[in-house]
Order: C-alpha cells, then structure tokens, then sequence
C-alpha cells in the first residue's frame, strides 16, 4: 500500500487563514480537509441585547471587504421584522451602493489574488513587473468601488451611512455627477479587463455540481429575489432553514453549510450562470467574444464570471444615478415592533442569509448569519477531490500544492467571515 | 514649505488609532499656530492596502504615518524613507489583509505611481502598553512635527 500525505500549512492568497490536509492511498484521495483554524468571532453573540440602530454597524465590521452586504442583509431582515417598506428610492440607491462593493472587491481578488496563477506569478508584486498597466487598470477599478461604497457609506471600509430604512443621508447631487463621469471611464476600463481576460488559457475543470443564487423576474439579482438552483430548487428567504443546514467538521473551526446534505456553489459564476439573460447587451455582445458559455460548469470562469459583474455593476450604477435627485427623506421611518425577520442577498462571494428577532424594545434577541464561504466550503473539498484526482495525484508535492491553492482561490474564500487560510499536509501511501 | 500630503494610517480603535489621533492633533496645531508653515492636506485611512497609491495620487510630497511594531520603546517615533523600509525583511503574502504598507511601496514604485518625496513616520505600540502610549501622545506629535518641519 503506498500512502502519501501532503499538508498546504498557509493557503496563500485567500482571504483569512486556512489549511488543506490530503492523504492519498494507492493513488485515491483518502481524506481531504479543508481546515479553517482561525477562531470563531461570535458575532451573533455580540448582536444580542444591541439595539436594532447598533446592527447595521456591527455587522460591518464582520468583513473590511464586504461590508456593504451584511449592512444590506441585516438592514432587510430588521426592516422586515419591523413591517417597513423602503422607498423606491432607497431600493435604486442600495443597489447602486451594494454595485461599489461588487466592483472593490471583485477587482481586488482578480488581480491581488487570482490573476497571478493563470499568468505564472507568485504574486501581484511579481505580476506587476510584465504588467503594469493591467495592474494599473485594476487599481482603478478597485478605488472605483470604494469611490461608490464612499459616496454613500461616508467611507469604502466599514461604512457607516447605511440605516434601517434607508441612509442617513443622500448624497450631494454634485459628488454623484463627478462620480458618473468615472463610471463612465471605469466602464472602458472593465470592458478591456473582460477581453484582457479572454486571452488567458484557463484550464478545464467541468464538472456536474449544484449552484444557487438569488433569482429575481426582473432584474439582475443584488438585494432581493428567490433562491433558485441548478436542479430545481426554488424557494423563498423565509424557506432557508428548511432546505439548508450548518454542520460542525472537527476539522474546522468554520460551519458547513450544505443543500439537503449536499455541497453547492455560491457567488460570481453560480449568479451568473442563472441570471445572465438580465445583463446589458453591450455586456452579451463583449461575452461572446470569450472563451465562456453559460451556463458553465467549469469553475475556472470564475474569473471571467467577476469581471463581468465588475462591467454591470459599473453600468448599473450608472444607470441608477443618472437622473439622479436627492429625496426628502433618505430612509423610512422606523416604528419599533415585537418581531422576525430574514434578509438574503447577494455578497460579492455569493448568498448572505441572515435572521433577527427584536423584542419590543428594538433590542436583538436571535442573530443567525450564514455567509457565503461557509456555503462554499463543503464545495471547495467536493471540486478538491475531483480536480486533484483529473490533475494527478501522483504529481509532486509543490504542483499539488499550487494546484490546490489554484482552486481554492476561484472560490475567493473569505475565510475573515466565516471565521476565518493554506497550510497544505499531504500524507501518501 | 512644499505642501504635504499627510496620510495616517490605523483604525478607530486599540493601539492602532494612534496615528489617527496624532493626524487630529497635527490638524489642531496647524490650525491654531500662524507660525508653523505647513502647507498640509491631512487625511485618516482605514487598512487601505493597495488603496494607499490612490490616495496619493496627485501629491508630489507625501508622508505616512503608520504604527510600527518594533524592538524600540513603545511612543518611539521612527522616520523611514522608502529605501529604508524596503531593507526591512517582507512579510510573506498570505492574503490581500497581509498586503501592508512595504508591499503597497513596493508595487508603487514598479508601477511608477510613487510620490517624488515619501516619508514614512512610524510609531511603536505594544498592545499591551495601550495607556502608556496616550500618555506619550503630546510627545510623538511634537516629534512629528519637528520631522515635518525639517522634511518638507
């Protein structure tokens, strides 16, 4: 019998801290963990007893790269809870703020984290050297998103604009007109990306999986709509529980969020892959041009699946604002009420579900938040063992290595939120 | 006197907000004395990483105050040039959250973006030592400024 057992001690280039443990026995993978050993930050703990209004805040902090989504995540299951409809304002200018979140933190994994394995280097700093402009190009991008997060949340990292109801404040008229005419340079910028990208060679991965994402009847999907996946499921936000549960591995410190049991993909491409005949046909017109049909089942598109949300949320925002006008009242008026509510929406790494019970004095009784890398987690280990076995198990150490660390970034885990990335044990025999 | 970008780098809370509050003290100061001429743009960013290069943009003359762990006493003040920090060893690069300052020097200078004079003032913490460092603070605000005076 000859074993070999490799261990990725730090995932490198991930969000957060994490290690992948493989044994391999007579060329078969034994067992594959995927360890998330930063201590868990309780969060949910922490919400209870604050106040509703203390929420919105707390739960930016959850994340220095996706704020914005658990604000909005939060902010629909209180609102809910308290009977409140926002107006058809504040819904047009939450998506346009949720859109400088996609466009940050979409820019930022493509070229500080994924771009370097596709072109050969260890990093963005190696990277930077043959490609300066394109790296350029996704600064730009990136202080794009933040300049919209800003634009609304008063600041890109842990923005505090956000309110039930709505905002604090609108933004000033003057600081949107100066904001769209980047829009409209940053959607040049977000079309070269698109085609830059469509050079690459990405390996082929396809496999059969199960992906799931907002689905909404009119509209690219961002802050509302219904879970729907590849294999028939279609439920409501309110549903969740009863299709979705969160295990505990011994092996993690981080919970496993699966579908009836099973593993199931979350984020960019599973978004894509179901709501793609929403998108602008400028965007249509540039996809064809690539490397890519969708629906895809290969799980290197990722890549691609990002940039073409970073040019919607560009065009969108620009869509949004344009005509723009300060309202009266930027949120709603809240009247505190006993009660539950859900939130569901699309983070930049797929489905964010939360649920909040206040009492009647406006304090939090129940938090439960289930973010999007614990939902990929049990899919991670499920594309490891049929990516690792087609790569070749017997391939040295450090190939497997790279390989291993190559696909689990695709996932653009944030392993801050879960918990918390690779240290890489492999033990053969 | 060249005007100055003065960018200080922290958050709002624990040791690491003491470059933010130095950054309100120098805004004090500069406000209330007519006699110290700096011509300065003071700016609070929150773990900008590679954001950094944006908020330099456009300034020729830029210093960074950032907090430094080192093995000095804690409310030391440490000026680096860029040269300088570089020859401090890297830390490996194991997420975009690890992508600090050096690194966001380093990928500056290839890509050209970086200002024709950057300095760095760097203040020693201890976690531990939270409350000696706020009895210090008047103390690294004047260093600062006697720094900034000369530098720029």
């Amino acid at each position: 019998m000859k074993t070999k057992s490799i261990n990725i001690p730090i995932l490198a280039r991930v969000e957060g801290e994490g290690a992948l443990h493989l044994e391999i026995v007579n060329n078969q993978i034994q067992q594959l963990q995927l360890k998330i050993y930063e201590p868990p930050r309780f969060f949910e703990s922490f919400l209870q007893g604050r106040d509703y209004n203390d929420v919105i805040d707390i739960v930016a902090r959850i994340c220095g790269i996706c704020p914005v989504a658990y604000q909005m995540s939060a902010a629909a299951a209180i609102e809910q809870a308290f009977n409140i409809t926002i107006s058809p304002w504040v819904r047009a200018m939450r998506r346009a703020y949720y859109c400088g979140e996609w466009i940050e933190s979409h820019s930022l994994h493509i070229h500080l984290l994924a771009a370097p394995d596709f072109l050969g280097f260890k990093s963005i700093l190696d990277m930077a050297k043959q490609y300066p402009d394109e790296v350029r190009r996704g600064l730009r991008l990136q202080s794009l998103g933040n300049q919209l997060i800003a634009l609304f949340g008063g600041r890109s990292v842990h923005p505090v604009g956000a309110c039930v109801g709505g905002f604090y404040r609108a933004p000033e008229p003057q600081a949107v007109t100066e904001l769209l005419i980047k829009l409209e340079q940053g959607l040049v910028d977000a079309e070269a990306l698109l085609l830059w990208l469509g050079k690459l060679t990405l390996p082929d991965n396809s496999q059969d999986f199960t992906w799931v994402s907002l689905c909404h009847a009119n509209e690219y999907p961002i802050n509302e709509g219904r879970l729907k996946s590849n294999k028939g499921l279609d439920i409501s936000k309110e549903e969740f529980l009863d299709h979705f549960a969160e295990t505990h591995c011994s092996y993690s410190t981080a919970l496993h969020c699966t579908l009836q049991g099973q593993p199931y993909l979350v984020g960019p491409l599973a978004r894509l892959n179901n709501n793609y005949h929403f998108l602008p046909k400028q965007l249509l017109t540039i996809l064809d041009k690539l490397p890519i049909k969708l629906p895809s089942q290969n799980m290197f598109h990722s890549i691609i699946a990002r940039a073409a949300e970073i040019y919607y949320a560009i065009y969108h925002a620009r869509e949004l604002l344009t005509n723009y006008h300060a309202p009266q009242a930027a949120h709603a008026n809240v009247t505190v009420q006993t009660g539950s509510g859900f939130g569901c929406t699309e983070a930049p790494r797929g489905l964010l579900w939360q649920y909040f019970e206040v009492n009647e004095n406006g304090l939090v009784m129940k938090a439960n938040i289930i973010p999007p890398t614990s939902q990929n987690q049990a899919r991670i280990e499920q594309d490891l063992y049929h990516s690792l076995q087609q790569f070749g198990l017997h391939s040295e150490q450090d190939d497997l290595r790279q390989y291993s660390e190559m696909l689990v970034r695709n996932y653009d885990p944030c392993i801050s939120c879960s918990t918390h990335f690779l240290n890489l044990t492999v033990k053969r025999q | 006197m060249m005007p100055v970008k003065i960018i200080a780098v922290g958050s709002p809370f624990g040791d690491d907000q003491i470059a933010w509050q130095i950054a309100e003290d120098l805004q004090n100061i500069l406000q209330r004395e007519n006699n110290i001429s700096i011509e300065a743009n003071i700016v609070t960013v929150d773990r900008p990483g590679v954001n950094l290069i944006n908020v330099w943009q456009g300034w020729q003359n830029v210093c960074v105050i950032d907090a430094v762990i080192m093995d000095k006493a804690i409310g030391t003040v440490e000026r680096f040039t860029v040269e300088q920090l570089n020859d401090y060893q890297s830390a490996i690069i194991h997420s975009s959250h690890d992508f600090g300052l050096q690194q966001t020097l380093q990928l500056a200078s290839m890509l050209g973006q970086l200002p024709e004079k950057l300095i760095i003032y760097g203040i020693v913490i201890s976690a531990k030592q939270q409350a000696d460092l706020q009895k210090k603070r008047d103390k690294i605000c004047n260093e600062i400024l006697k720094y900034l005076i000369v530098d720029y």
